[in-house]
């Protein structure tokens, strides 16, 4: 039987301003299964995934692996969940490509040469060979999207959430960058408003809309509900408009 | 454009500037303390520092030119202190002329040595330098992230500014236009402020622990010590012994 890799429920958040993001959030996600979270601009769908590996806390809300995320484990839930941010320059804040991708192994302490050996490796594994001394400053957008996940993945996480990885990529990087996604066997969690790489990405989807779920089922039938997706500003995607 | 890459030169192009940065930063530490100790009435010997650093500009292939413009700052500076000394103090004197004569020949020979720093070493070697000196961790944090985002918040100007002359379409008074200025700066610093909240999320996400920590990948040689061990001396019989 599959472990359950997230659990969610009754998830509520609220800004210190008084915005209400989250409203009573609940799902649940198996280890190995590939969850995308949709919505329109503002749903909540990127204040869900900072709970997801405690950057945002609510007591209680979040178990990973049947762990509840707290101070005493905030370390261990990090090595288990990693993030992939929305936008490159936010996720990438050290001046050369290795010392971004070193940063998360050095901070668990890995020994010295393991870390050398494992950065190596992963940027080999993402097509990035060549780049440790580069800015990430003088790199292409997709270029940088394939190093922060690089962040990541070196960390070996056993959840990868996304927050909206194909957003500003020109179609061949979008192409490109979704194969690269497709590779890693991992539990993910994808938030977008792009259906076409939601559709490519994930089996299971959840609809929500402001910071409430609307619906939830399979990719296949949520993303064929015209009706349901427009109510919520969102399309059709492309491959399955007849 | 980058503003840091635009003023870089090529650092494999000598010995003296393939030297260790830990080297170059102790070395030149020493000179400074020298020539702060040396006697205001020392001429032979702020001679023979003058022609010291010559032979290290020369010795590395920086082209001088690129001193100027912050030779200009200091030299405003200086002669703004000799022009309020002679015009708005009490008499001239000579012990005055004298004070002057120090700060003055001090102060330059002082800038020569952080320029030949800056500009011999690639900057980022040149704080992971710092770091491995035991410079206070914030002081590296607060430099890798001017190293990081200056580029990305001056390209953030510069669009900025474009997109305000694209909507000019009659010339503006000095008063409208420092209006607008402030404007772009009070948006430029809370887009700042935006860009921390999020990278400190990414930070937190990947384990940080309120220290950063980077994989150094230099270490010194028999090359560096030669160097460094040569220049104490030298620098022991001139200041010293002399």
């Amino acid at each position: 039987m599959k472990k359950m890799a997230v659990q969610v429920t009754g998830l509520s958040f609220s800004y210190p301003d008084e915005t209400k993001a989250l409203g009573n959030i609940s799902f649940s996600l198996e280890e190995g299964e590939s969850l995308g979270i949709i919505g329109p601009n503002g749903a909540g769908k990127s204040t869900l995934l900072l709970h997801l590996n405690g950057v945002l806390k609510k007591d209680g809300g979040v178990r990973i692996f049947d762990e509840v995320i707290g101070k005493q484990n905030i370390k261990k839930i990090r090595e288990k969940v990693g993030m992939v941010f929305q936008d490159p320059n936010d996720q990438l804040f050290m001046p050369t490509v290795f010392d971004d991708v070193a940063f998360g192994p050095l901070n668990l302490a890995m020994e010295k040469e393991k870390i050398k050996e494992k950065v190596t490796s992963t940027l080999a594994q993402l097509g990035l060979s060549g780049y440790e001394a580069k800015n990430p400053s003088h790199l292409s957008l997709g270029e940088r999207k394939k190093v922060s996940l690089a962040t990541v993945l070196v960390l070996e996480p056993q959840i990868i959430v996304l927050d909206e990885p194909t957003a500003n990529l020109d179609p061949g990087s979008k192409k490109s960058f979704i194969r690269t996604l497709k590779k890693i066997n991992k539990t993910k969690i994808t938030a977008s408003h792009d259906m076409d790489s939601i559709y490519d990405l994930c089996s299971k989807v959840i609809l929500m809309n402001k910071g409430r779920i609307v619906a939830r089922g399979s990719a296949e039938n949520i993303l064929r509900d015209k009706e349901l997706l427009e109510a919520n500003n969102l399309e059709v995607p492309s491959r399955l408009r007849s | 454009m980058n503003p840091i890459k635009s003023e870089t030169i090529d650092h494999d192009s000598s010995s003296l500037q393939t030297l260790d940065p830990r080297i170059k930063i102790i070395s030149m530490t020493a000179f400074i303390l020298v020539i702060g100790f040396t006697p205001q009435s020392a001429y032979l010997k702020f001679f023979l520092y003058f022609l010291t650093l010559t032979a290290f500009f020369i010795g590395s292939g920086i082209n001088i030119k690129m001193l100027f413009p912050r030779l200009f700052i200091l030299f405003s500076l200086l002669i703004f202190l000799g022009i309020t000394v002679f015009l708005f103090g009490s008499q001239p004197s000579l012990e005055k002329l004298n004070i002057l004569w120090n700060l003055s020949v001090k102060s330059v020979l002082i800038f020569l040595c952080i320029g030949f720093i800056v500009l011999s070493t690639e900057l980022y070697p040149l704080i992971k330098g710092f770091e491995l000196l035991k410079t206070p961790p914030i002081m590296i944090s607060v430099l890798i992230f001017a190293y990081r985002y200056v580029s990305l918040f001056s390209g953030e100007a510069e669009r900025m500014r474009l997109a305000k002359n694209l909507r000019t379409f009659k010339k503006q008074s000095l008063k409208d236009e420092i209006k607008i200025l402030v404007h772009m700066i009070s948006q430029l610093f809370s887009r700042a402020f935006d860009r921390t909240e999020k990278t400190y999320a990414a930070m937190l996400s990947r384990g940080f622990d309120k220290k950063i920590q980077t994989l150094t990948l230099f270490k010194t040689n028999k090359k560096d010590w030669i160097f460094c061990s040569v220049f104490l001396c030298y620098l022991i019989a001139v200041g010293v012994v002399l």
